[in-house]
């Protein structure tokens, strides 16, 4: 759906949502001599964003993350046929094309067994998984006297979503870092930790803040829930037919009158998608996940409306990181995925920060999502 | 035959029509429950100021007229906003709005002087009073930013293709976004003598 030509909201007089006032002026993020090397911009007193791309930043990546999830169930699916065509082998008559040999029965019910495996498995997760996920942070309900900042600035965000406050949860540990859980938007839950509250300026809490709310207003943690249930399926399916093709499972019917080389054939294909199966729908998890976080920047920016707070509080988050790195705590590792940044990040055996994402890496590089928020503003 | 797939195409464009509608009705609601969630922070704010003035009246005896400008302001947001609920023209929801505007300026300042007094700053009763009220001004600030964003998405389903012929059809018309004028986004000036 592309805009009609012309019709430029931002440019009708001088902004409708110049937002920026007195009260706002959150201190600066501390210079920091490395990374002062980087082409930061000086920083601009007052800075107004009054075109910003978030809009197609989010429709891009909400194309993405659907071709993403269409992807992996497909595959999902046709790893299921196959097991199926191998159970249950079609009868072939003699001098029958290819087609014949493809077209299975049983490979159909294998399909569908992974399709409603799938959904079935799904709906339990999503019913007890962010309740699961806040009990092994070891989130505790947030007190609404002692924690008033995080409070206000949790229902602020909540305001400017038009979604009803979220519940708002502290974790109390000393690694600067947060999650949202949460099933509908409607009932979401925030959980911030101590050590993010303590070191990040009201307006970088607020960009955190903002980014979780991104994650509960875009449905991130159905989509990942979703997501990860079809990549655990696929995994224990393609171990399966990994032991049946290995102890040579299936009914040979017929196999040595016709459809023998069909067999064959379907055999080897089995034993190749069985063996990669595992390693393509785990890369393809991350790839998502990766998106979901590029999609959170790009919201927590519309929703606040001010990208500097945004990579100022990425900034911190990445140096405490690389400070904690790997000896995160196991509930943080559990938890990998979750976080706003992620907290296994650390120096690896080198000594040496990975600056790239790779294709096993549930998050962008920081370097990366700055690069883009930037290209926002 | 053919007439199962006539049949068939009608029900279809039926269907959109109606989700079409249903999502256009949607977004207006949204739009005049976003302009409501205005008016409730706006609320909460009048609700705050006395309490805040009390607070430091003790402690700026030099920033008097600061302090009487922002009493006087929300006295008139108050009866402005009042004669605007009690079936207002559009001339008393301008003045409304415009002492609303006055009142925002108002504790703009009140609190660029809070700040830049630290021994003020540092009662704790002020300090929470200040953290609520930075917190109302941003709340105001969202839901007008959320308000104009809903704005947004409604006049886009009204004016896009295929969905504004069925806006058209019904009647509905494109919302104007909420203007704020250069006087309120001004930084204040605190002096400091």
């Amino acid at each position: 759906m592309a805009r009609g030509k012309g019709w430029r909201p931002w440019q009708r007089q001088a902004s409708p949502w110049a937002r920026r006032g007195p009260w706002e002026t959150g201190q600066e993020t501390a210079p920091d001599p490395i990374r002062e090397a980087e082409d930061r911009p000086e920083p601009v007193e007052g800075i107004r964003i009054d075109r910003t791309d978030f809009t197609g930043a989010i429709r891009a990546n909400r194309r993405k993350s659907l071709a993403i999830c269409l992807g992996l169930t497909l595959f999902g699916m046709a790893l299921g046929y196959l097991v199926g065509w191998w159970v249950a082998p079609p009868y072939v008559p003699e001098g029958a094309g290819l087609p014949a040999m493809l077209l299975s029965g049983g490979g159909a019910v294998g399909a569908a067994v992974m399709a409603v495996a799938g959904g079935l498995w799904s709906t339990l997760a999503l019913t007890t998984g962010d309740r699961m996920a806040l009990g092994i942070a070891g989130a505790r309900e947030a007190d609404p006297i002692a924690d008033r900042r995080l409070h206000n600035v949790v229902e602020e965000m909540a305001i400017a979503a038009g979604l009803p406050k979220p519940r708002v949860m502290v974790i109390e540990t000393d690694m600067p870092n947060a999650f949202a859980a949460g099933l509908r938007p409607e009932k979401g839950t925030i959980a911030v930790t101590r050590g993010l509250m303590n070191r990040l300026s009201r307006d970088e809490l607020q960009a955190v803040v903002a980014h979780e709310t991104g994650h509960l207003a875009n449905g991130d943690s159905r989509y990942m829930v979703v997501v990860s249930v079809m990549v655990g399926l696929i995994v224990i399916v393609a171990a399966m037919a990994r032991n049946m093709a290995y102890f040579g499972g299936g009914s040979r019917r017929g196999s040595d009158r016709n459809g023998g080389n069909a067999l064959a054939l379907v055999a080897l294909l089995l034993m190749v998608v069985a063996i990669l199966a595992p390693f393509a729908a785990q890369a393809m998890q991350f790839a998502l996940s990766r998106q979901r976080e590029y999609l959170a920047d790009a919201t927590a920016v519309k929703l606040t409306r001010n990208p500097k707070a945004m990579i100022g509080a990425l900034m911190r988050l990445d140096e405490a990181a690389a400070a904690t790195g790997r000896d995160a705590p196991t509930s943080a590792r559990a938890l990998e995925a979750l976080w706003i940044v992620n907290p296994l990040d650390g120096p690896g055996e080198s000594g040496r920060r990975r600056r790239r994402a790779g294709l096993f890496s549930t998050h962008p590089s920081i370097d990366d999502r700055i690069a883009r928020i930037r290209a926002m503003g | 035959m053919e007439i199962w797939i006539i049949l068939g195409i009608v029900v279809l464009v039926a269907l959109y029509a109606i989700a079409t509608y249903n999502g256009l009705v949607g977004r207006r609601n949204g739009v005049r429950n976003a302009f409501a969630q205005i008016s409730v922070q706006l609320k909460r704010r009048h609700d705050l100021v006395p309490n805040l003035v009390a607070a430091v009246r003790d402690a700026m005896a030099f920033e008097r007229e600061t302090l009487e400008a922002v009493v006087a302001a929300r006295g008139k947001a108050v009866a402005a906003t009042q004669r605007a609920e009690r079936g207002g023209s559009a001339a008393d929801r301008a003045q409304a709005l415009a002492a609303e505007r006055e009142l925002g300026a108002g504790l703009g300042r009140l609190l660029a002087v809070v700040e830049a007094y630290p021994e003020i700053r540092s009662g704790t009763h002020v300090s929470e009073l200040t953290e609520e009220l930075r917190s109302t001004e941003n709340r105001i600030a969202f839901a007008r930013q959320h308000y104009n964003d809903s704005i947004q998405s409604y006049n886009d389903r009204v004016q896009m293709f295929p969905s504004n012929l069925i806006a058209g059809m019904f009647g509905f018309r494109t919302e104007e976004f909420f203007q704020v004028d250069a006087a309120e986004t001004a930084v204040p000036t605190v002096s400091l003598r």
